[in-house]
């Protein structure tokens, strides 16, 4: 209750950013966080060459930078720009991250809402589905979808990965909802004659906004894992399109002799994962009030 | 004794158990022609339609439910259409390979990760504690089949000390299971790192430590048992995670387990085969849940004689 | 001598320095004494126990001794306090049943400490734990030695943890608020409880308590904490009839009696341990501040008059206790007419089991149980019970929260809507609601001003500039200044929230304002001010209350009428002085009897003055 931290006169915003500068660890991820977002929005001209360029004369070239081409990380069997097809890849990756982690919230969030408002069968309804959902793997149901509708339609697959995660965003909705209305400030508007929509609009969805961030700065490294994990094992992005999964995937078979070409996609996956995770750690510690107050 | 909780968690099986049947029939069944989805478009119609009615195709939708369920029930969910044999005959001779790799996975899980996470909890904010969570967090970001390709990178490739694919002796199972439990155990150790933190935190400890327990009594008897509650449910989901894992490591290191099936199945679109994992998969997973649950029962007294298991 | 402090200081180390959380304690307690620790939270009453067992989290830091039964366990004696913890004293929290292992039974953690401590072998262990039980009024030992303590009531986990604490024959026993989450008459038997086993093993107590009724009840000597340090010292009756430290006379006078009176209340708060002001931490506050108490710092010196200690440059007049103010004269409301609320075998059920889950059965509990109740125009009724009597209940049913299971609930001749109906919202412009918590009730990512406009907002009433300043008028009522508009709920104290929810309640100015326990989360400094400032509306706009609450003490000056509450029936309902003065039915009597008040200390007295003589 004493917990009169934030300064008066600056935003939130501010405040964070503030305690982001004190902790080298999470400023170091939120800047690979920006590059990595830098890099997916301008691709195009980030990359150094045209990443579907065939060079047959250039197949597997090392790294280099000689007169033939310039090569940051080298070739692949085509004798294509690795570094082009890396910047492209980190694209459509995020591209399919980020949809994905906001169809799930949406999804989510929506769902529970709508288990905590009606209650009853229709929450016991969404609660079993929320139980099996959290108990059986998602890839799993993933796969099962795939190979009926087969591989390689994208839209699909973005929105197959979308649904990644949705029983945890409805669980914490649900659950935060429901402990706002019970005995809250929700019950207090209600009471002063408010009405269901000004509830939910004005008083919850603020106060449980700050949970929802949290929760899906924790969901995105995890759908990243998916789809890169869902494209390494060919049921995900298809070539000729480039995906960080897909990139490594291919690496793999030439391990032997240019092993940079399944590291470097792979060393950005881990990069992006644990910059995510370690951002998501400090934003739960600054936004969520419940370890707050025990802090 | 409060029944009341293991009959409504035995239900819940059941009704769960229905719903993943149910779940995996409308995707096959629903959402298009699995004859034509999985025949190129130029096939012979005659051919099309001798399949659709092997497969029951052209009877009512409640009449292929039911068979379904009979089909089910007998054990036969078809045959695979690569090479003619059951499926659940090809996914139960692969599931002892599947096994050998998660069980032993598992218990590295648990026996690095918990105490891993006591030992960081121990010494919060000093050096072990720090170290630890910053293997752990990186260990749980790294994606396992970047891992896996990394080992087999540093171990087959450059030391030439491991092989790379299963032979089926000992030295072949040390980088999987590596690869399979490395995030297991960082999430593990976090998680038992901040159960066992709160628990030390609650008013008991204090009032144990007030009685002149020793500090070491108080972890053993009066701490872990505390900490080790909410720790089951996590170690409930790890069992989820490992099976979803063990697709990738399988496929990396050519591990003849039902992971590696299972992907092959998909790219094929051999149906039959793929329900046939994912129906297993899912049988799995809702004993594993139904076991954490009889776990509650057996460790919390006060699920054990509470009223409905939940607390007023 | 049990425990002998002197020079106590202990701090926090932070960066940029050391936080001061206690400093300069010295305190005394002898065998078969009780001495007791009173101020309001924030003290550092609870930071003395903890650190007398050095049980303070590691970056804390302790100076001065403390030496229990003669040895000194502070310092580099580490090992000697913790070979002292259990076997020369023991420590009794707040909430027992938190203080229990919760997966571990009754007896199993009795018999453990036990074999520790006195090192026996199960067996014999087993027998002691059995007397044990039954010493401290566990009724079916032998039935409670196999549960857990979730199933214990919480008077009952008290006994258990008073039991534990006496496994090792303790010589001190330091006792942390222990009674603060129990019901009245619960608390006065683990009072009496505490008392009785000082008797018997003659040991010495340190009791803390927010509650001067309860250590005027049981303690021999007092200690008065603000801020930190200890401002007044002595005995009992000495305190309670003659203290003159300005602080301890605002405490003794923000005590609700079961006489009535105007309460009183101390403005202001209890600094943080950060903004602790040089000189005496209580200048601020105080109504008798000099120039030099901002500058020096007052020494506790013994009073030249009597055995008290104090510190304090300008000590007042004493004022004996109890008869600080005249039993108030209440001015009587005469029933006007028909009935505002009227609830007529009103009953309500609770279904309880797994909410209500298709696949699990529930069971019905009847929390009101056909209940007659009738509150008239301007008037203020009190409804009073322990926890679980369904006096809470009651209010919801008043609210339209819950729907009558039975009988019938009437709001000025209409049954009373259910919250959400089209004709809730009419409803809700003539009856509010003032909850427990001001922290639980209010959005805590809304401005309060904002707050305070929404019921306009929600009613439609006036333009934007009107509605502001409405705000302005309604802070003003409730004597909370302006600029408090633009704080958020976390930025104010405890006291003001409470007032901003009043604020609220009052925006759209309703008939009748339910309260429901609205001081019970506030510390007994500012309960005064919220009481008054209720008194003050009900004459001003002649609005009537439904007062409800455990504590009868603070509604003697402010209530017409009582009802009673006991297991979801109504046991009495009558005329206030009639209730406090002739009360009819046993428990009245009971509950009665239970209020630790300032007034009624009798047997501790005759014991500290057949122990002076």
């Amino acid at each position: 209750m004493s917990d009169a931290t934030a300064p008066a006169g600056r935003g939130p915003l501010a405040t964070l950013l503030a305690s982001a500068a004190k902790s080298p660890l999470v400023l170091l991820a939120l800047i690979w966080l920006l590059f990595i977002l830098i890099v997916a929005i301008f691709a195009p001209w980030v990359a150094p060459m045209d990443y579907q360029e065939i060079d047959l004369l250039a197949r597997l070239a090392p790294p280099s930078w000689s007169a033939r081409g310039f090569h940051l990380l080298g070739t692949d069997h085509l004798g294509r720009d690795l570094a082009s097809r890396l910047v492209m890849a980190v694209q459509l990756s995020m591209l399919v991250a980020i949809f994905g982690t906001v169809i799930g919230a949406i999804i989510g969030v929506t769902i529970g809402f709508v288990a905590a408002r009606f209650r009853g069968w229709v929450d016991d309804l969404v609660m079993v589905f929320v139980d099996f959902q959290a108990s059986m793997p998602f890839v799993i149901i993933a796969l099962a979808v795939l190979a009926v509708t087969g591989t390689g339609n994208m839209l699909l697959f973005i929105l197959l990965i979308g649904f990644q995660g949705w029983e945890k965003y409805a669980r914490i909705t649900r659950g935060m909802t429901l402990s706002a209305v019970n005995h809250g400030y929700a019950l207090s508007v209600r009471l002063l004659g408010g009405g269901t929509l000004r509830v939910y609009l004005r008083h919850i969805l603020p106060n449980i906004f700050a949970g929802l961030i949290v929760q899906m700065s924790i969901n995105f490294p995890e759908t990243v894992i998916l789809e890169t994990s869902m494209s390494f094992l060919g049921v995900g992005i298809q070539p000729p399109n480039a995906s960080l999964g897909n990139l490594l995937s291919y690496g793999r078979d030439y391990l032997l002799n240019a092993w940079w070409i399944a590291v470097a996609p792979g060393v950005v996956i881990f990069l992006t994962t644990l910059s995510m995770s370690i951002v998501g750690d400090w934003l739960r510690d600054e936004l969520d009030p419940v370890t707050r107050r025990s802090a | 004794m409060n029944t009341g909780y293991l009959i409504q968690k035995v239900l819940r099986a059941l009704v769960t158990l229905a719903l993943v049947v149910t779940f995996i029939f409308i995707v096959l069944r629903v959402t298009g022609d699995p004859v034509s989805a999985m025949l190129p478009d130029d096939t012979d119609p005659a051919i099309i339609e001798q399949m659709r009615e092997d497969w029951g195709l052209n009877q009512p939708l409640w009449k292929q439910y039911v068979d379904y369920w009979a089909g089910i029930a007998r054990g036969d969910l078809g045959t695979s259409f690569l090479d003619g044999r059951p499926a659940t005959a090809k996914i139960l001779e692969r599931i002892p390979k599947t096994l050998q790799l998660t069980i032993t996975s598992f218990a590295f899980m648990l026996l690095v990760g918990a105490p891993a996470g006591i030992i960081a909890a121990l010494s919060r904010n000093r050096w072990p504690d720090r170290t630890i969570m910053t293997i752990s967090v990186s260990g749980f970001s790294l994606p396992n089949f970047f891992l896996g390709i990394l080992l087999i990178l540093v171990f087959s490739v450059w030391l030439r000390l491991l092989p790379s694919a299963s032979s089926g002796d000992l030295k072949s199972m040390i980088m999987p299971v590596f690869t399979l439990g490395t995030a297991g155990a960082g999430v593990i150790a976090r998680f038992v790192r901040s159960s066992l933190l709160e628990v030390l935190g609650k008013q008991y400890v204090r009032a144990a430590i007030a009685r002149g327990m020793p500090l070491h009594q108080v972890v053993l008897r009066v701490a872990l048992p505390n900490a080790a509650i909410p720790t089951i449910t996590i170690v409930g989901f790890m069992i989820g995670t490992l099976i979803a894992g063990s697709i990738v490591t399988e496929t990396i290191f050519s591990w003849p387990g039902v992971g590696r099936l299972l992907i092959t199945s998909v790219t094929a679109r051999d149906l039959a085969v793929v329900q046939a994992g994912v129906m297993m998969i899912a049988a799995t997973m809702i004993v594993a849940n139904l076991l954490v649950d009889l776990a509650y029962f057996v460790i919390d007294p006060r699920i054990r004689f509470g009223s409905s298991g939940e607390r007023q | 001598m049990p425990l002998s402090v002197s020079g106590l200081g202990v701090t926090i180390e932070q960066e940029g320095g050391h936080l001061p959380i206690l400093q300069d304690i010295d305190l005394d307690v002898a065998a078969g004494r009780i001495v007791g620790l009173v101020g309001e939270s924030g003290s550092g009453k609870s930071v003395f126990c903890l650190a007398s067992m050095g049980l303070l989290p590691e970056r804390w830091r302790t100076d001065g001794t403390v030496a229990i039964n003669g040895k000194t366990v502070t310092g580099r004696a580490r090992r000697t306090i913790e070979e002292a913890r259990g076997r020369e004293a023991a420590m009794i929290f707040q909430d027992a049943g938190a203080s229990l292992n919760p997966i571990a039974t009754i007896g199993g953690q009795l018999v453990d400490t036990i074999r520790r401590l006195r090192d026996v072998r199960t067996g014999e262990a087993t027998e002691i734990a059995m007397e044990l039980l039954e010493h401290v009024g566990i009724p079916e030992p032998q039935r409670r030695f196999r549960e857990y303590p979730f199933q214990l009531s919480g008077g009952q986990n008290q006994r258990v943890l008073i039991a534990l604490a006496l496994a090792g024959r303790p010589r001190l026993l330091f006792a942390d608020e222990p009674t603060t989450a129990l019901d009245v008459t619960v608390q006065a038997q683990i009072l009496d409880l505490i008392g009785r086993l000082r008797d018997e093993t003659d040991m010495g107590v340190v009791f803390v308590s927010h509650d001067l009724g309860v250590i005027a009840n049981i303690c021999d000597e007092i200690a008065v904490m603000y801020a930190g340090r200890i401002v007044e010292y002595g005995p009992t009756e000495a305190i309670l009839r003659s203290a003159v430290h300005p602080y301890t006379q605002g405490l003794i006078k923000s005590m609700p009696t079961k006489r009535g009176g105007r309460l009183h209340s101390i403005g202001g708060r209890v600094p943080l341990p950060a903004e602790r002001p040089a000189g005496c931490a209580f200048a601020p506050r105080c109504p008798r501040r000099l120039d030099k108490c901002s500058e020096d710092l007052p020494a506790l010196l013994r009073d030249d008059a009597g055995p008290t200690l104090r510190a304090c440059h300008n000590p007042a007049e004493p004022v004996p206790a109890a008869v600080a103010e005249p039993v108030a004269a209440r001015e009587a409301v005469p029933r006007a007419g028909d009935a505002l609320m009227q609830l007529t075998g009103a009953s309500c059920d609770y279904r309880i089991g797994a909410h209500g889950s298709f696949l699990s059965g529930h069971t019905l509990f009847r929390a009101v149980d056909q209940i007659d109740l009738d509150l008239g125009e301007g008037e203020a009724v009190a409804l009073i019970g322990e926890s679980g009597s369904g006096k809470s209940t009651v209010a919801k049913l008043a609210l339209g929260v819950e729907a009558p299971s039975d009988g019938t609930v009437l709001f000025d001749g209409e049954p009373v809507p259910p919250v959400g109906s089209a004709a809730h919202r009419a409803f809700a412009r003539s009856v509010q609601l003032v909850p427990q918590s001001p922290f639980l009730a209010t959005d805590p990512r809304m401005r309060i001003g904002d707050q305070i406009r929404e019921p306009l907002d929600i009613h439609g009433e006036g333009r934007a500039g009107e509605r502001r300043d409405r705000v302005r008028a309604l802070l003003d009522t409730v004597g909370l200044p302006d600029e408090l508009a633009r704080r958020f709920p976390h930025e104010v104290s405890g006291g003001q929230l409470q007032r901003v929810v009043i604020a609220r309640a009052l925006a759209l100015e309703p008939r009748l304002l339910i309260c429901d326990e609205p001081t019970s989360a506030l510390d007994v400094s500012v309960q005064g001010q919220i009481i008054e400032l209720l008194k003050t509306l009900r004459g001003q706009r002649g609005l009537s209350l439904l007062f409800i609450t455990h504590d009868l003490r603070i509604i003697r000056s402010l209530c017409d009428r009582v009802a009673v509450m006991h297991a979801g029936q109504i046991v009495e309902y009558a005329d206030t002085d009639d209730v406090f003065e002739r009360p009819h039915h046993a428990y009245t009597r009971d509950l009665l009897a239970a209020v630790p008040d300032l007034a009624t200390r009798a047997a501790p007295a005759a014991r500290s003055a057949e122990l002076a003589s």
